[in-house]
Formats: structure tokens, sequence, C-alpha cells
């Protein structure tokens, strides 16, 4: 079983569109899959229309697995589950706080699933966090979508920075561009200079799309409703080359 | 697969349709409904439903598609024959092997036809999510009559609770709860129940019974048995049917010979002359069809340069058993047939005559007598031979210890059951080999005869003769191992089971 995440600190790029439908295509390759919504927000568990049980409290996630499995449902696709997001989640971060070698403890709960999946994907808050370094230390690749704007690369360096001083794995970080518009000159001169500076990139990159905002309103993987649209094409290109990523990690 | 809630199946009260189901479900949830596919499945199985007794079902689909449906397992066969009818017309699969190890050298034949529909639905919560997943087949007869409604609930994970509101919702529609919706849970539920005769070899004979009633009462009962088995022989549905009618008639026939003094003799030599006739005509059938099951065993006795005499020998024999197959047929729908075979039944039927005190006998106490004096002389024929003895007097050797083993196996319901299956079992290893080594000396004089009446060919001539020698050898094997067999037989702790077992007077009541 192997654990993937889609993170980054910059919210809105493009992050949960990418940890749906990597999990849909996944999940469509054969890949017994868990996608967990780690992010309040709840998007992605919006996007396949689960919502969480009432009696649960995810504050409890990390002391008792028992009762944060019982929150997993089936998604509308063979071999796709999902945790969906919860409100409580928010108090992860306190309670990874006052945890003794709390980074490992993530890793652990999951791993009592190993046997129930093939992929874990952890879509991830917006923050750096206790949760987040939980996140780093629980996945074997960390997919992080980068907008190529000015902006974006700050806070991708800023991540790049945080590893180094917190002596993360580097290596697991696997960055791509997403929300790409090729017209704009910016965007081109960005991801030119950040890929000669960055060899990590992955060749794939997802455009900037209706159909992906789109998926608000279907309330599903864009392949469902956008199959032969350049979009869909472009994540399952992604979703190729992180399988690899994924094989060798 | 990931982890899947158990789904839950139901029948559905008859005259429910499809719509009153779909009406009961909505409501609270938007339903989203597939097309109708619709099949036509024939079941197939043997005429002793072998497979149906094991738990299988042999399915013939559209497009000559056969499916072997198990316990939770289906094995799938495609493109074969419309007219496959034994194990061997499928092609090499799983299916096949599983076949044969079923109905070994019986047919398979159409026993009923269904015509099924199948429709897939889906629940939709307020959010659009799936919640419950919903299968409805209906199952109606060949002309589409009698239509039952089968419901599988499958609940997603999660949504368990939706599951419990629905079963409420459709309560009133629901007959019976199945452990699944397996082919065979729907093809028993839609009532297919087949007629099957029970194998069980009890007479129903009691210890204290006379001779002659029991004697009567069994010969019926394996008459009525051949007669079962006429009309497939007439329509050649397998050569079992033959096989068994003549198994049926030889036990008979040996039952009134082994105990012919339970009659007044003009009546036995009567039974025994309509006996042998009802089984006499099909001798050259029977020896065709065993000659024609063992095609492989003879093609590996021969090389490879042999072939085509070998093809031509068996062209011959599959030819010439058509055409005593024809024969039997003919006699089989002869009146002269049925009124030897009426005859028989009648001279059986009829009351008890107790010609002498024989007849008069408590039958097991004259079993035992008759089991034991057929035993001793086993054991003084026995005794004598050794490898220089004529091949006369194994055979006789043979003959006795197959009258033995019929005597047993007749009266096996008076005596302790595992005790008879003991002896029986350490009289078997014996008559195999005296078996083999009688079926060998057969096998050479009907290819002996063969090569005299078929042809001049000289590929035919030197396939009998390769054929004669192989089997000339392996009689002589055969041979060599009786006078061990026959030690291994005749130990004393088989002699004092035969002793103990068919003592007429117990020890004890004698003391007494």
């Amino acid at each position: 079983m192997k654990i993937v995440s889609c993170y980054s600190i910059k919210g809105g790029v493009g992050k949960t569109a990418t940890s749906v439908n990597l999990a849909y295509m996944a999940a469509a390759d054969g890949y017994r899959t868990l996608l967990v919504d780690l992010d309040p927000q709840g998007a992605s568990s919006f996007y396949f229309r689960v919502k969480p049980s009432r009696k649960q409290q995810g504050k409890r996630l990390i002391d008792a697995s028992q009762s944060l499995f019982k929150q997993i449902k089936a998604s509308d696709f063979d071999n796709l589950d999902v945790i969906p997001a919860h409100m409580s989640f928010r108090h992860f971060d306190n309670l990874l706080g006052q945890l003794k070698k709390s980074n490992n403890r993530l890793r652990k709960t999951f791993g009592k699933l190993s046997k129930e999946y093939d992929l874990i994907v952890l879509d991830c808050p917006p923050t750096i966090s206790y949760l987040s370094e939980a996140v780093f230390t629980a996945s074997d690749v960390i997919f992080v979508p980068v907008i190529p704007t000015t902006l974006s690369e700050r806070t991708y360096e800023q991540l790049l920075a945080f590893f180094k001083k917190n002596d993360f794995p580097k290596k697991r970080i696997v960055p791509f561009f997403s929300m790409v518009q090729a017209q704009k000159s910016l965007h081109k001169s960005t991801m030119k200079s950040m890929k000669n500076r960055y060899a990590r990139f992955l060749k794939a990159q997802v455009p900037f799309s209706a159909d992906v905002e789109n998926m608000g309103e279907h309330r599903t993987p864009v392949a469902e409703f956008a199959r032969h649209r350049p979009a869909n094409k472009a994540y399952l290109a992604l979703w190729k080359e992180m399988q690899k990523k994924i094989k060798r990690s | 697969m990931i982890k899947q809630v158990e789904p839950q199946s139901w029948s559905l009260n008859s005259g429910v349709s499809h719509q009153q189901l779909l009406d009961a479900m909505s409501g609270k949830y938007s339903v989203e409904s597939s097309d109708t596919e619709e099949e036509t499945v024939t079941l197939l199985d043997d005429p002793d439903f072998d497979l149906w007794q094991a738990g299988l079902i042999l399915a013939r689909k559209n497009n000559n598609r056969f499916c072997l449906y198990g316990e939770g397992t289906e094995l799938k066969v495609e493109r074969v024959k419309r007219t496959a009818k034994f194990w061997w017309d499928f092609p090499e699969s799983d299916l096949r092997e599983q076949l044969a190890s079923y109905i070994d050298l019986r047919a398979v034949l159409e026993v009923a036809t269904f015509q099924i529909s199948d429709r897939h639905h889906v629940l939709r919560n307020d959010d659009g999510k799936i919640v419950l997943r919903v299968n409805v087949t209906a199952f109606a007869d060949e002309e589409g009559n009698n239509k039952r409604l089968f419901v599988e609930l499958a609940p997603l994970r999660g949504y368990q609770k939706d599951l419990k509101i629905v079963i409420e919702q459709l309560k009133p529609l629901l007959s019976e709860q199945l452990d699944s919706l397996s082919l065979q849970a729907r093809v028993r539920h839609s009532g297919f129940a087949p007629q099957i005769t029970p194998k069980k070899k009890v007479f129903g004979i009691t210890p204290d019974e006379t001779v002659e009633e029991s004697v009567r009462q069994m010969s019926l009962a394996m008459l009525n048995v051949a007669r079962a088995n006429e009309q497939g022989v007439v329509e050649d549905i397998d050569t079992e049917f033959l096989h068994q009618y003549r198994v049926s008639l030889r036990k008979t026939r040996s039952l009134v010979n082994l105990m012919k003094k339970a009659f007044p003799p003009e009546l036995h030599l009567r039974l025994k002359t309509l006996l042998a006739e009802l089984a006499g005509k099909t001798n050259d059938l029977r020896d065709m069809d065993v000659f024609l099951l063992s095609r492989d065993f003879y093609q590996q006795m021969l090389p490879e340069n042999f072939n085509k005499g070998f093809d031509q020998l068996f062209g011959y024999i599959a030819r010439d058993r058509e055409k005593a197959r024809k024969q039997v047929q003919l006699s089989f729908t002869d009146a002269v047939h049925h009124k030897a075979f009426d005859e028989v039944m009648a001279l059986l039927s009829a009351e008890p005559l107790f010609c002498n005190g024989f007849a008069k006998q408590p039958v097991k106490q004259a079993a035992q007598k008759k089991i034991l004096k057929r035993y001793r002389k086993i054991g003084l024929l026995g005794e004598q031979i050794n490898d220089e003895t004529p091949d006369e007097e194994v055979h006789e050797l043979r003959i006795e210890c197959k009258k033995l083993r019929y005597m047993m196996e007749f009266f096996a319901e008076l005596f302790p059951k595992k005790r008879i299956r003991d002896l029986v079992k350490s009289l078997k290893k014996l008559q195999t080999i005296l078996g083999d080594f009688n079926d060998y000396s057969v096998q050479k004089e009907f290819l002996a005869e063969y090569g005299k009446t078929h042809g001049k060919s000289v590929e035919l001539a030197a396939a009998i003769n390769g054929l004669i020698a192989v089997l000339h050898q392996k009689q002589i094997q055969e041979r060599a191992k009786v006078q061990q067999a026959f030690a291994a037989f005749n130990q004393q702790e088989v002699i004092n089971e035969f002793n103990e077992l068919f003592a007429a007077f117990p020890r004890q009541e004698v003391n007494a």
C-alpha cells in the first residue's frame, strides 16, 4: 500500500481537483483506493457527494483509528472509497501538537488499512501545520500543484526551505504545473525558468479549464462528464506519470 | 475489490410487478434504471440429475456459450457445438473437466428453459449520491409465463442505513429472504424440482420373510430398473442406459439362478430362459460400446504408424455399433420383446408357491448358508491355483467370486453395513485382477473374430494383430498376479470374518 498526498501551502491551485481525478483514475486502473479529505472545507467530499456521519468525532482520529475507519464511505465508483472531511478534523492539529512522535501517527493509523487498499490519497488543507508535517512523514510521494506565477514560485521555494530546515526527505516532493494558461507570457517564462531550476517537475501539466471548474456543478470527476476534453486528457497523462513515481517510491 | 457490504436477496410475492417495486422504492430516493437485459437460459443435466444433486447447474446461453455454476464459482466455455451431449464434446476447458468428473459416461439433456430478464437500478439521495444498488431479475418459463421476480439490494459502505429504510418500504412486497441470487437459488425458487430416483440399493426385505417372497420382490425391483432404462436405449441417449438395463437383468438372472430352489423347476427354467432372451439380444451392442468407449486405451497401445489401420478398425466398429443399435431399437419396440418382459414380471408378481422347505425358509438364514457355501467353494478352488493351472480353472474362480459378490450385495441390508462393506472390499481386489484377466481374453477373441470378418486391408490386420499381441502380454501380466491376489484374500482375518458373519447358527445359540 502506498500513501500519496496532494499538498500546497497556497490555496486555489487545483489541489482538490487533482486529488479527486487522481483517485478516480487510480481506482479505474484497478488500485483499491481510499481518498481521505483532510481539508475541513470538504471540497473533495463534495465532489464525491459524501458527507460525514454525524455521530463520529474527528478529534479521535489519532488515538482511535477504528472510529475513523467507520467514516469510510463507498463512492459511486468501483474500487474507490472516501473518508469525508469533518469540521472537527481541525482539532487534529492541536492534538498532533500535544503528542510525542506525532509525525508517525498518521502513517501508523493508515498502515492498518494496508490489506484493504493499494493506494491512499490524502487531500490536505493549504497550511503548514502539525497536520501537514504528519502528512509529509506519512506520504511516499507528495504531489505539489504549482501555478506558474511569481507568487506560486515563492510558495514552492518556501516549501523546499521548510523541508530542508526540518529534515524531511526532499525527494518525496513531486511538483507539476497546474491551471496553466499557455497564452500568458508570464506563465510561459515562469515554467521555463522553474523547469531549468527544478528537474523534478512532471512533464504533464494541467491547463486552466472550464471543465475543471465545472466539476463543482457536476459533482463528479472530469472523466465522467468531459472524457474527451483536454482537461481530462491532461489528468490522464498526469496520472500515468504519477503512477510511475508511486511505483518507484 | 475493496470491502463490500453483504447484499440482501429476496424473492418477491407472486404477482408483484417491476413497476410496483420501483414505486415502492422511490419517494425518499430518486431511481435511475438501466435497460433490461434479456436472456434465454436452458438448463442441462444427465438423466440422474448428477449435476443438480452436486449443487451444480449447467446452462446453455445464447451463441452456444455454456456456463457451469457451482457454489460461488462460474466456469465458462464458448463455441460449443449445439449438439454437445457428452463431456468429451466440449472444448478443452475447466468446465469440461468438471463435467467429466460429475457425469462420466452420461449424456446431458435439456431439462428446463427459462427466460431471464435483468434490470439494474441505483437509488440516489438528495445529494445525488448512490446509496443502494438494486438488481431485479425476472424468471419466466419458455413461453414467458409463470413470471417470478427476485431482488438483490446491495448497500454501499457507509450507507447501510438506507438499506434498512428501503427494506422497510418494500416489506409488503417481499416474500422470502434468500442466501444469494445465484442461478441455483433462483431456479429452485422458480419452482424447478427435478424428479430424482434415489440410488439406494435397498430392497426393503426383512430377515424373517421367506426366501421365495424376498427373491420375487428383489427380482421385480431390479426388473423395474431394467425397464426404466429401455426408453433411453431406444433413443440412444447414452451408453449407460443399456449398461444399466443389462446389469439389472444380469443380476436378476443371477439371483434367480443362485436361489433356484425357491421355485418349482419348470418355473425356474422359464424365468431363466426369458431373462437370457431379454439380455442376449443386446450383447453385440454392448461389446461395441465398450470398445468405442475405450478408444484412448487401445490407441496408446500402438505406435503411431499403426494409426491408419487403427482408425479403420474403429470406423468399422462404429459402423457395426450403429447396426447393432438399430437391431436393439427394433427389438425393444417390438411386441415380442414386451410380451416376454410382461411374462417375466407376471410370473414373479404371482403369489408365492412355497413348493418346498427352502422356499419357506427365513431369507437371512438361507442367505447365510448360501454365502458361506459359495465362500468355501472359492477357498477350495483358489488354493489349487498356481502359475501352471489352466486358464479354465482361473475362469471358474472368477465366476465363483462373482456369484459370491452378488450374493453379498443382494442381501447386504440383512447384515451390518460396515462388516459387509469390508468383506466386499477384500473380495473386490481379487475380482479386479480376475476380471481384467478375463476381459483381455474376451477382447482378444473379439478382435481375432473381427479380423476374420472385416476385409483384407493390410493396415487393419496389422492394427488388430498389434492390439492382440499387447492384450496378450497384459493378460499374462494379470495371470501372474492371481496366485498372490488369492493369498491376500484368503488370509485368516477374512476367513474368520466370513465364518462369523455368515454362520447360520451363531455360536452362543448352539451353546445354549
